[in-house]
């Protein structure tokens, strides 16, 4: 590129647009955390504003995942850890190049048992995971182990890497207490070997304890949970919504909540403070977290409990904490080789048995696929013969599996032609690329092995932007659910409400089969109207999706339709079993 | 520099980086605050240069951010799908060329690849030398000057197919939600 076409560029970058966002509000909220970290109170941060799109969306994420980390607009980042695989999946055949190298404390002893070189195929960059185990613990009751400090250095160069905190968790068992600490700088190439030096710090261990709310659950009630440190809790709100299925549940805390010692909130393991539901002995998780100097709001969704009357009264709350339970001061240091002609593991080309049922289902097709010891990648290239998107052609797998001897992993497609700029891209750029990436415990060398790839709930795309749905004047009492026959069959099912004078909140529940996509419009009196894309929500209950939009500054008329904008239907005819298997050709 | 001070220099500049690097307004907004926050409860009194340690912080939590989200399992997915994405509207109504060029421009960025985009925003965004890249992002200067080229070119190749090929913008249906 030429100088001046750099100039350009570089004016470009310079003058990018930040989208606007409220500063002062972030300010505010960068305050109110900094002076809850301080105070040590906890975690989980402010969030100044309860109902923003954003968070809608964000607390369903942290609802239906499994997985880490709740990111609350508003906020900044809360962390839980669930268990990220109930499914049991055997674990891996270790891969790459076994080091098995020790450091001890005491009884305490870390190990380095592999290292293994491979492609990451989500940014194409090569990367180095190391397989570390702890063992030494059996007699020490804990849930997590953490270091409160770890570094690696490459002894060649003598640069320091960074390292990620290692949590170690023991709630499955201290069997098999292992992590792994991936690499992706100063890695050795091809044909050398290169030497390192790990060092970690005092381990600190980490145990969850629980103490129930005594006496009747009510709101305004304070409950002495921790009296040894003075900590009460003021339940300010104990409220069930959407047919008793949600339990909404508000609480202060009246003193300064426990947290384990040095904790770092990215540690890996779960160090923060929350009330948990029981009944009788089973637990319901939490499905939301927000908190904020008014304190906490938990949501737990019940309906897939089908709780009697009597049930839901016998439900109790617990306050559930993490405190450090025991500290094993000390410097583990193992210093180890890698060398690339073990560790690396090639990337493979893999093969598909047939690739015309993909087609046939899709109307995609499939270029050659890799598989790495970290994941496998499989680019697609979608058919557009009429330069346009038209009804009934496939959008994405909602759910995507790969499976094989210790594999499960799930599958994310990107982009993604969830919004009109994404499809209009894709009508003119249609590569697009399926990822798995595999689980700490999976990492293997996938050459010569037989994998699965199931395909489902598949979704299709429909829009017509002609059709309006003919509706009442919206009133501020929330109208019936209606359902509307749409013209490839499936059903609409929509509930209208007026918002004070100016704003109409249209919901849509998506019943399985039928789901908003984008760009749903209202008419009234022939004058359309947007939703305000910042106000859009989606929500999970039980197997149902709700979409809100609302739209502003709507005057009352007399003649009022939707139409849905494109939306998208599942077809479960499209359900998809391939089977792959990794070649023992490398890929270069 | 008191920490408002540091907030209102720097501010825009660490909220561009995590908005085209996580190309989603509310993660932006989450990892920007984090960066703030990680920052006045340090000790700062060393430093060369609060932005390019500012902008290090922002690299680090984009980067875990962006790896928990290839974490995702099942439903996670449907999540994605559903997430809004960065929202640039470019409005017909209100039309401004300069405007549309710009919106164009970023989404334009938002296709590069993560780590040409990530120098490209630091070099000529937030207008780091080449070396404090380098050691923002713990790579050799070499690396660096290559992403960069690399950037550039991806995005000269992503100009000429969007000249080439895109369809007329003012004709788009100013009904339809671009979210």
């Amino acid at each position: 590129m030429s100088q001046i076409a750099n100039q350009q560029v570089a004016e470009r970058l310079r003058s990018l647009p930040d989208g606007s966002p409220d500063y002062d509000k972030m300010w505010n909220r960068i305050c109110l955390e900094v002076e809850r970290r301080r105070s040590g109170w906890n975690e989980q941060t402010g969030v100044a504003e309860h109902q923003t799109s954003a968070s809608s969306v964000r607390r369903w994420m942290m609802a239906a995942s499994a997985a880490a980390v709740l990111a609350i607009a508003g906020g900044t980042t809360a962390y839980f850890m669930h268990n990220l695989n109930n499914e049991a999946v055997a674990p891996a055949a270790p891969a790459g190049q076994q080091i098995e190298a020790s450091a001890q404390v005491g009884e305490v002893k870390l190990t380095l048992r592999n290292a293994v070189i491979g492609r990451r195929f989500f940014d194409e960059e090569d990367r180095l995971a190391l397989q570390l185990n702890l063992s030494g613990l059996n007699n020490r009751p804990f849930d997590y182990a953490a270091f409160r400090k770890g570094t690696l250095t490459d002894l060649d160069s003598g640069q320091n890497i960074s390292l990620t905190s290692m949590g170690f968790d023991a709630r499955k068992g201290i069997d098999n207490l292992n992590v792994t600490q991936y690499v992706q700088d100063n890695l050795p190439a091809a044909g050398e070997k290169r030497h390192y030096r790990l060092v970690m710090n005092d381990l600190y261990l980490t145990g969850r304890s629980e103490v129930p709310l005594n006496g009747e659950i009510k709101q305004g009630q304070t409950y002495n949970v921790l009296p040894e440190q003075n900590l009460k809790i003021k339940l300010t709100s104990y409220e069930w919504l959407s047919n008793q299925t949600k339990l909404n549940v508000a609480y202060q805390a009246m003193g300064t909540e426990p947290l384990p010692q040095d904790y770092d909130p990215a540690g890996g393991y779960e160090g923060s403070s929350y009330l948990t539901l029981k009944n009788g002995d089973q637990t319901i998780p939490l499905s939301s977290s927000m908190a904020d100097d008014q304190g906490k709001l938990e949501s737990f969704m019940l309906q897939d409990l089908k709780l009697t009357e009597q049930e839901r009264k016998n439900l109790r709350l617990v306050y559930s904490y993490a405190e450090t339970v025991d500290k094993i001061e000390g410097e583990w240091t193992i210093d180890f080789t890698v060398e690339a002609s073990k560790a690396a593991t090639q990337t493979y080309s893999i093969s598909l048995n047939d690739q015309q049922a993909f087609e046939d289902r899709t109307a995609m097709k499939i270029s050659p696929m890799k598989v790495s010891p970290f994941g496998v990648e499989i680019p697609i290239v979608r058919q557009h013969p009429n330069s346009t998107w038209e009804n009934g052609q496939f959008l994405y797998y909602g759910k995507m599996t790969l499976e094989g001897d210790g594999i499960q992993a799930m599958g994310i497609q990107r982009p993604l032609p969830t919004n009109k700029e994404a499809r209009d891209r894709l009508l003119t750029s249609p590569s697009q690329l399926i990822y798995f990436e595999l689980g700490d415990d999976q990492i293997q060398d996938l050459s010569g092995q037989p994998l699965t790839l199931k395909l489902r709930d598949a979704m299709l795309y429909h829009k017509y932007p002609e059709v309006w749905t003919p509706i009442s004047a919206p009133q501020a009492k929330a109208g019936d659910h209606t359902k509307d026959t749409m013209p490839d069959g499936s059903v609409m099912d929509y509930q209208v409400t007026r918002i004070g004078e100016d704003d109409v909140q249209v919901q849509v529940r998506g019943q399985g089969q039928f789901e908003l996509i984008s760009g749903m419009l209202l008419q009234v009196d022939g004058r359309s109207y947007k939703p305000n894309a910042e106000r859009s929500e989606i929500a999970e209950e039980g197997d149902r999706v709700i979409f809100t939009e609302v739209f502003e500054n709507v005057p009352q008329g007399s003649n009022f339709s939707i139409n849905p904008g494109a939306y998208g239907v599942h077809d479960p005819s499209r359900d998809l079993n391939m089977e792959l298997q990794a070649g023992e050709t490398p890929k270069s | 520099m008191n920490d408002l001070e540091l907030f209102e220099n720097y501010k825009t500049t660490v909220y561009r980086y995590c908005l085209y690097m996580l190309k989603n307004k509310g993660d932006a907004e989450d990892v920007c605050q984090e960066v703030f926050v990680k920052a006045m409860l340090a000790d700062r009194s060393g430093l060369n240069s609060e932005k390019a340690w500012l902008l290090r912080i922002a690299a680090n939590e984009c980067h875990g951010l962006m790896r928990r989200r290839m974490r995702g399992r099942d439903k996670e997915q449907k999540a994605y799908l559903r997430s809004a994405p960065l929202v640039h509207s470019p409005s017909v109504e209100s039309g401004y060329e300069r405007q549309e060029r710009t919106a164009e421009f970023g989404r334009m960025l938002e296709s590069v690849k993560p780590k040409f985009r990530e120098v490209l925003l630091l070099y000529y965004m937030a207008d780091l030398s080449l070396a404090e890249v380098a050691d923002l992002l713990k790579l050799p200067l070499g690396t660096v000057k290559s992403r960069i080229n690399r950037g550039l070119k991806s995005l000269r190749k992503l100009k000429e197919e969007e000249e080439g090929h895109a369809p007329a913008k003012k004709g788009r249906d100013v009904h339809v939600s671009n979210y």
